[in-house]
């Protein structure tokens, strides 16, 4: 409990930052949609007579821009990948940051289980993704009424921003398992960018080419704005395998970090 | 001539500080103790000297140089040994002291392996891999590789082996025999009795005193235990001069500065079982300095 | 000579995994490329109806979408952002890293001046994003020409990789600049990163709503436009703007590194 309630002292201010600057990002770009919904309207028409085959190879989205949701749903794209990097910042940090401050021969001299200590921090990563998404909603939800007298389907809109977690979990619990796995991580940031981009590129790949399964792989995919607004569902076989792979990844930390030879300082 | 003057340095970190009005030379040839508890500001001071960072106000010159402006040429002839060392941790012990060496004019790559051999260093194996004492000989063989004029070493024993800081102190011995001049800064007093010439001693951020080590271990100081057939008072030894001083029933121990002759004089009144008069260590020197500074 | 060479041996396992990055970035683009091929040159016309604002919005203003060298142009935005990350980052951490790795009191007693160190590392920075813009560069070229059943854009792709290389410059004295300001790497990476995205929003946004489009000095990701490029003019104003930014904070860089104290 001890160690839990250090995590999350020592990362409160980086959650309100990083809170604050996502929904910044989203307050910015509601603004402009009052401007935009009537172009918008317009390419929906255009949008509805192209051939599929180029939608998709676009990547085009079917979201309707012209609706407030359809254009939240446009842009939770950047929000996903803000909220994405800090989750992979945060699950990389939490273990090897006690090899990087120099402080794990502190910690591991202490009389607790290494298990302990892996349960305690990815508690707190995960009680700072929870209070993320919880703030973010909520900030979300004033910012959409600020800037459209438009109705929106609350249900849906939760289920967008749920998606939000459920990604952030993937990425935190992928940061775990690597900071575990690499020896000494220097500085995090760069990492945790570099992948998360890189499975952002997967995502576009995976958006033109037809029949493919590199939607197993990443986690953008598993959760597709354009279908969670036509069905008001997520797909159950996507939230299937972001489970386990969430789950796989926390347990592989466990067993890797217990067999892990801690750098001397 | 002096290798190092220090007129009344300063530093202050924000409102904290570091050191205050520090004064002192440092003369060609000798080894210069600087002494003091953790955070008295001797580190402050030394990378001061290293313009590692930049005085408040003061000054430091070394070789007749201005230590902020014409750092680059000084650095040419010093040889720094920090008290934790940090080197590059995916580098090969010899790839390290070879890109150590690249930094000066006159550096001997055969040095690198004598050196080496002296301080008993396995060459070839990774940085991050080294144990702390073993680093601390990296440290060292870094610090000496290019033939100093000047050598600077901030707590240079810690995580040595009592056999490896014998020879560390005979390669400084060495060097101080070649008049190589040293900065030496310290808490453990009895090494620096070992092998300095004068001393520093600094307190919360202030120079106390600068002495000469012979004028502190002679001439004025004598560490007496005495004991006595009966129950000693205790305001007996109420003597100016007198400090440390511990009764315990029949037997006292103290330090004494000044006449002699007053503590035989008094010792002349009782009857006195045994006597033992020694010179006493630096260490209770100080302890006698910090005492009457506070 | 021997920071340089340390920095570039230190720089190379990260100067590596940037470059394959890019280079599967462009065959992922190109893979895309070939979709969009197939269904032809109708598709241009389809596009062509759409207001401005939404082919902005989809990132496909005033380029032929259909012809490679209007789609490589179109991919030259992700170019961007993976190249100015990169160069951020880079600057970021080149110097701000030996005061992390608290290797700064070895090198800097060494018997050099700190503008010296600076210089160095700069150089060494300047030659990584080099070796990553040729690499770039390689890889367009190999991977265009892999699925370019028309003429070579090699001139084109040539053009914008020398707005990119400029972009990046831009970008590693940003971060640079970031560094000497704060005390630690770990704040220079956030601020640095913090200052990317939120140029990058700035730019996606101008392109939803132009009338914003007054910002666009505060953001280097619209200092080149893309179109401009590939026909090989450049915008005199902005190259001077980015000169100046370039400028002040390398000379930011100098001086406050001179003066500051090392903490370690």
């Amino acid at each position: 409990m001890n160690i839990y309630i250090q995590e999350l002292k020592m990362s409160v201010k980086s959650l309100i930052y990083w809170t604050f600057g996502m929904l910044l990002a989203l307050m910015f770009f509601m603004l402009l949609f009052p401007a935009i919904s009537q172009d918008a309207a317009l390419m929906n028409q255009l949008i509805s007579k192209f051939p599929p085959e180029l939608t998709r190879a676009l990547g085009l989205t079917t979201l309707d821009l012209s609706m407030a949701l359809g254009f939240y749903g446009y842009l939770f794209l950047f929000i996903l990948l803000i909220g994405s990097v800090y989750a992979m910042k945060s699950g990389m940090s939490v273990l090897s940051e006690e090899i990087r401050a120099k402080t794990a021969d502190f910690l591991l001299s202490k009389p607790i289980s290494r298990n302990t200590i892996v349960t305690a921090k990815i508690m707190s990563v995960l009680s700072l993704l929870v209070l993320q998404t919880v703030f973010y909603i909520i900030g979300a939800f004033i910012v959409v009424n600020l800037t459209t007298n438009q109705l929106f389907d609350r249900t849906t809109f939760l289920l967008i921003n749920l998606s939000l977690l459920l990604v952030q979990l993937f990425f935190a619990a992928l940061g775990l398992l690597l900071s575990v796995i690499v020896r000494k991580i220097k500085t995090v940031l760069p990492i945790a960018l570099g992948i998360v981009f890189g499975f952002y590129v997967l995502q576009m790949l995976n958006q033109s080419l037809t029949d493919s399964n590199l939607a197993y792989i990443t986690p953008f995919a598993y959760f597709d704005i354009s279908k969670i607004v036509a069905t008001g569902a997520y797909e159950s076989n996507y939230l299937i395998i972001n489970t386990f792979m969430i789950l796989g990844f926390t347990i592989l930390t466990y067993i890797i970090y217990n067999k892990k030879d801690m750098p001397s300082i | 001539m002096n290798v190092i003057e220090i007129i009344n340095l300063c530093k202050f970190y924000g409102k904290s500080r570091g050191i205050i009005d520090v004064s002192f030379n440092v003369e060609e040839g000798e080894v210069f103790g600087f002494i003091g508890p953790n955070g008295a500001g001797k580190s402050t001071t030394i990378r001061t000297l290293l313009s590692l960072i930049y005085p408040t106000s003061g000054s430091a010159k070394i070789f007749g140089m201005d230590c902020i402006k014409e750092g680059r040429e000084i650095r040419q002839h010093i040889g720094y040994l920090p008290s934790e060392v940090f080197y590059y941790d995916n580098m090969k012990v010899i790839d390290l002291l070879k890109y150590s060496a690249s930094f000066y004019l006159n550096s001997d790559k055969n040095r690198i392996y004598e050196l080496a051999a002296i301080m008993d260093l396995d060459l070839n194996r990774k940085i991050d891999d080294l144990s702390y004492g073993n680093k601390k000989k990296v440290g060292i063989v870094q610090g000496l590789l290019h033939r100093p004029k000047l050598i600077i070493l901030d707590e240079p024993t810690g995580g040595l082996d009592p056999l490896m800081q014998n020879r560390f102190f005979d390669l400084i011995h060495e060097e101080k025999e070649k008049g190589t001049t040293v900065l030496f800064s310290s808490h453990i007093l009895s090494e620096v009795q070992k092998i300095c010439t004068r001393v520093g001693i600094i307190k919360e951020g202030k120079m106390i005193r600068v002495e000469d080590i012979k004028t502190l271990e002679h001439t004025n100081y004598k560490k007496f235990k005495i004991e006595m057939k009966e129950a000693i008072p205790a305001e007996y030894f109420n003597i100016n001069g007198i400090s440390n001083l511990d009764v315990k029933e029949k037997a006292a121990t103290f330090i004494f500065n000044g006449d002699i002759n007053k503590i035989v004089e008094k010792l002349y009144e009782r009857k006195v079982s045994n006597l033992i008069v020694e010179e006493p260590s630096l260490e209770e020197i100080f302890l006698h300095y910090y005492d009457k500074e506070a | 000579m021997n920071i340089v060479l340390r920095e570039l041996r230190a720089n190379l396992k990260s100067l590596i995994i940037w470059c394959v990055s890019m280079a599967l970035l462009i065959y992922a683009g190109m893979v895309k490329y070939s979709g969009i091929a197939a269904v032809g040159q109708s598709a241009n016309e389809l596009f062509n109806q759409l207001p401005e604002a939404m082919k902005s919005i989809l990132g496909m203003n005033s380029l032929d979408l259909t012809s490679i060298s209007g789609y490589y142009g179109m991919f030259f935005l992700y170019f961007m952002l993976l190249g100015s990350t990169f160069a951020v980052m880079l600057g970021a951490i080149i110097i701000s890293k030996e005061e992390r790795d608290k290797t700064a009191d070895f090198l800097l007693v060494k018997p050099i001046s700190r503008s010296k160190v600076i210089t160095a590392k700069l150089i060494a920075t300047l030659i990584n994003l080099a070796v990553f813009n040729i690499i770039t560069l390689l890889a367009s070229f190999f991977f265009v020409a892999m699925f370019n059943k028309g003429v070579p854009i090699n001139d084109q792709i040539i053009n914008l990789m020398i707005a990119l290389f400029i972009l990046e410059v831009l970008f590693a004295s940003i971060g640079a600049g970031i560094s000497v300001f704060t005390t630690n790497t770990k704040k220079a990476t956030s601020l640095a990163t913090t200052l990317l995205l939120t140029m990058f929003l700035l730019s996606a946004a101008i392109d939803i709503y132009d009338k914003i489009s007054f910002f666009k000095y505060l953001t280097p990701f619209k200092y080149f436009q893309t179109a401009q490029v590939m026909r090989g003019s450049f915008d005199t104003f902005f190259l001077f703007l980015s000169a100046f930014i370039l400028i002040t904070c390398i000379a930011l860089t100098y001086t406050t590194f001179q003066k500051r104290d090392i903490h370690i």
